[in-house]
């Protein structure tokens, strides 16, 4: 077993519990559900994942002649997987959420714990919901706030505790895990469903065609040659609760939570700072969180959107902080930006990057970029060791969050 | 956590003492409310309304915390906002349906991301800590008051400025309105920070939240009411009967609670996300006066007020003021 701090969180809190006696849960993620353009389900996710299979495709939801790229990482025939909610009472954001919760509730043989119901709900996105109002007002109103994504899950896995919704762009998938770590390891909750969930919008395409963000068909992220993103959509939720419980049922634990980081630019609403000072201090604080050193990280899930200021910030701050080339990876490759789930999604990587000891790739990389100087795990996924994943997200309104997750075996 | 600044802009008064009179006076005030003139700077060019608003109210709560503030990258936001980008987003998806996309500014963008208060207020007060938006609802702003509590006391931040806001537009007014309540505008803000920093400091405590219990049911009732106050003044180390006062959310479900009451939302009407703050900034005015708004005399010397956040979208909340 690997053994970290107890008293893994912050300095304050950290001297609190020394003093008063108090003993912090362990946290671990023995579930996962994930709806993405290349599969539903962590298993199809991950081989498709694993094999560099593209999720990008031409766009059908909508017209997208007027916009700078006709290509998403849409999902297509998407039928809801729930067995309690009636889809029709919510909009798609709220389903891809729900759907993924179901499977994170199977995949973590859920149905065997006894008060499953207390369990906790907390749920990130960027845009949720708000396209239903948008056609037909009286129908939407009762579908668009995004507080009905955390109901759509607390309904469909039939959990009674409090649900919680963190819409920080593209960093609220991990604000959600991080929201529930944070009361697992406190012992105020013994289960949470957490995770993010966005659908692909039209207003999307035209907002970044507006700030040419848009790449016209490839998203290569950390390549010379990268033009841009690609906006996906989807869903990632994952299943938390106490390494004591877990233990005690004998279930399969993914990775262990050992630590996170936050922080926010204060510097532009849709740009990095250009010397990436506030995503260092996210990943650091989250060094120092988890109590372990630069050299115990094996792999970096990249934010990697494909820009060239998010890519050359985000490589900046990896080789400064890291020095060396550990891998780095970014599936946004393959599936495309999905908004509020994107950094769910990256979370569920790393837990099975650590779990199976296997890294997925970034793939159409071509040509080595010198302000990109990363192994990016070009193009074919790599079979090693991965003892510490870090999760990178930045987002919308300056946000950065860093989250770690280590082996627990 | 204790509180010293407060920065509040409704409908009918911008200050925590106008809120108090209005409560006196008894009748409803709500609606719309201009947006405020600020003195020029960098970055308000980029500012929608509702920003405007909530950097209204921060700054007044940073003004009145004085020299309270702490370094700039352990400052966090956190924020309460369910509808704050709507307007804009509205905007962006007429000009969808209508053709009009080449109008489309790039900013309108930006500022229809459900984030982006949250984002511009950091921007303007350069506050590079965590920044969080919560979107739970009526219960909003007790969350994001909630998260800066703990998020101060684990040291993830020194300084917080904590709070709500919700603007006027048509979905929105649909909404509240489907649900029986008057909408109105509301923004509070407050500057936070660990007692021991406040103390050495020299910074004036208006309040300290001293413990808090939330749930989330749709169609709660009188006993979920009961269980929700009874887990907050456990939290708080005290018992119901030590409370002096309520403010309530004016749900049905608490027309029984044996304590007396403020219901503020007669008089603000339903603020939504921002009202659980608004609510905090209220019993920071009854307890500064000493009395309540119908004349009754509080006690001397310190009062445990309990501030309730029960809302028809079923999220539930109860926080206990030290003030």
């Amino acid at each position: 077993m690997t053994h970290y701090p107890v008293f893994n969180n912050g300095r304050y809190e950290r001297e609190k519990n020394l003093q008063s006696g108090d003993v912090l849960e362990r946290v671990v993620v023995t579930g996962i559900g994930i709806v993405s353009a290349i599969g539903m389900g962590a298993d199809r996710f991950w081989d498709n994942a694993v094999k560099g299979t593209s999720g990008i495709t031409n766009v059908e939801r909508f017209d997208t002649s007027y916009y700078r790229s006709a290509f998403g990482g849409e999902i297509k025939d998407f039928i809801p997987y729930v067995k309690r909610i009636d889809p029709q009472d919510y909009g798609l954001a709220a389903q891809y959420a729900a759907s993924a919760a179901r499977m994170a509730y199977e995949d973590a043989a859920a149905d065997g714990i006894p008060d499953i119901n207390t369990a906790g709900v907390f749920m990130g996105t960027a845009m949720g919901d708000c396209d239903e109002i948008m056609h037909d007002v009286s129908l939407g109103i009762m579908r668009f706030p995004a507080y009905k994504i955390p109901e759509a899950v607390s309904a469909e896995v039939g959990t009674e505790g409090d649900v919680q919704i963190l819409p920080n762009a593209c960093t609220a998938g991990n604000y959600g895990i991080i929201a529930a770590y944070e009361k697992i390891k406190n012992n105020k909750l013994r289960y949470a469903f957490a995770g993010g969930s966005d659908m692909m919008l039209e207003s999307e395409f035209l907002g970044f065609s507006k700030l040419r963000s848009l790449a016209p068909s490839d998203c290569t992220p950390f390549d010379k040659n990268r033009t841009g993103m690609i906006i996906g959509e989807g869903a990632a939720v994952l299943f938390l609760e106490g390494l004591t419980s877990a233990l005690a049922r004998g279930a399969r634990v993914y990775a262990e939570v050992i630590g996170w980081g936050a922080s926010c630019d204060a510097y532009s609403m849709a740009m990095p700072i250009p010397d990436g000072s506030g995503l260092e201090r996210a990943m650091s604080a989250a060094v120092r969180d988890a109590g372990i050193k630069y050299k115990d990280v094996d792999y970096i899930c990249a934010h990697g959107t494909g820009t060239r200021t998010n890519d050359s910030a985000e490589a900046g701050v990896i080789n400064r902080l890291f020095k060396r080339r550990l891998p780095v990876s970014s599936v946004k490759s393959m599936i495309g930006h999905a908004m509020g789930a994107a950094s769910a999604i990256e979370a569920a990587v790393c837990c099975m990057a650590v779990k199976k000891d296997v890294i997925p790739p970034t793939t159409g990389f071509s040509t080595p970029d010198a302000e990109c100087d990363i192994d990016c795990v070009p193009n074919e996924a790599r079979h090693t060791v991965v003892r510490i994943a870090a999760n990178n997200a930045s987002a919308f309104g300056g946000n950065n969050t860093c989250v770690l997750f280590g082996k627990c075996e | 956590m204790v509180i010293t600044g407060i920065g509040l802009l409704l409908p009918f008064t911008d200050s925590a003492e106008g809120l108090f009179c209005a409560l006196k006076r008894g009748s409803m005030a709500a609606g719309s409310m201009p947006v405020p003139e600020l003195e020029p700077e960098r970055g308000l060019v980029a500012a929608n309304s509702i920003t405007k608003k909530a950097y209204a109210a921060m700054k007044d709560a940073l003004s009145e915390s004085g020299n309270a503030a702490a370094e700039k990258t352990e400052t966090g936001i956190f924020l309460g906002n369910a509808f704050g980008s709507l307007r804009t987003m509205n905007d962006i998806q007429e000009k969808i349906i209508s053709d009009r996309r080449r109008s489309a500014m790039p900013i309108d963008f930006i500022n229809s991301v459900m984030n982006a208060v949250a984002g511009q207020l950091a921007i303007l007060g350069g506050c590079a800590g965590m920044n969080l938006t919560l979107s739970t609802g009526s219960r909003a702003s007790f969350d994001a008051l909630c998260y800066a509590r703990y998020m101060l006391e684990s040291g993830r931040v020194s300084f917080a400025v904590a709070g709500g806001v919700e603007e006027m537009n048509d979905v929105y007014a649909m909404f509240i309105r489907q649900n029986g309540a008057v909408p109105s505008d509301g923004a509070c803000m407050f500057a936070a920070l660990r007692r021991a920093d406040a103390q050495s400091r020299g910074a004036e405590i208006y309040a300290e939240l001293i413990g808090s219990a939330s749930g989330y049911k749709p169609g709660f009732d009188k006993a979920d009411v009961k269980r929700i106050m009874e887990h907050a003044a456990k939290d708080a180390g005290l018992e119901l009967s030590d409370i002096d006062f309520v403010v309530t959310s004016g749900s049905d479900a608490e027309s029984e609670i044996s304590l007396p009451l403020i219901d503020i939302k007669k008089i603000t009407g339903e603020t939504y996300s921002a009202s659980a703050a608004i609510a905090v900034a209220a019993a920071v005015s009854v307890c500064r006066e000493g009395i309540m708004p119908d004349g009754k005399k509080l006690r001397d010397g310190i009062n445990h007020v309990m501030i309730n956040s029960f809302g028809f979208d079923g999220f539930m909340g109860s926080m206990i003021l030290k003030i």
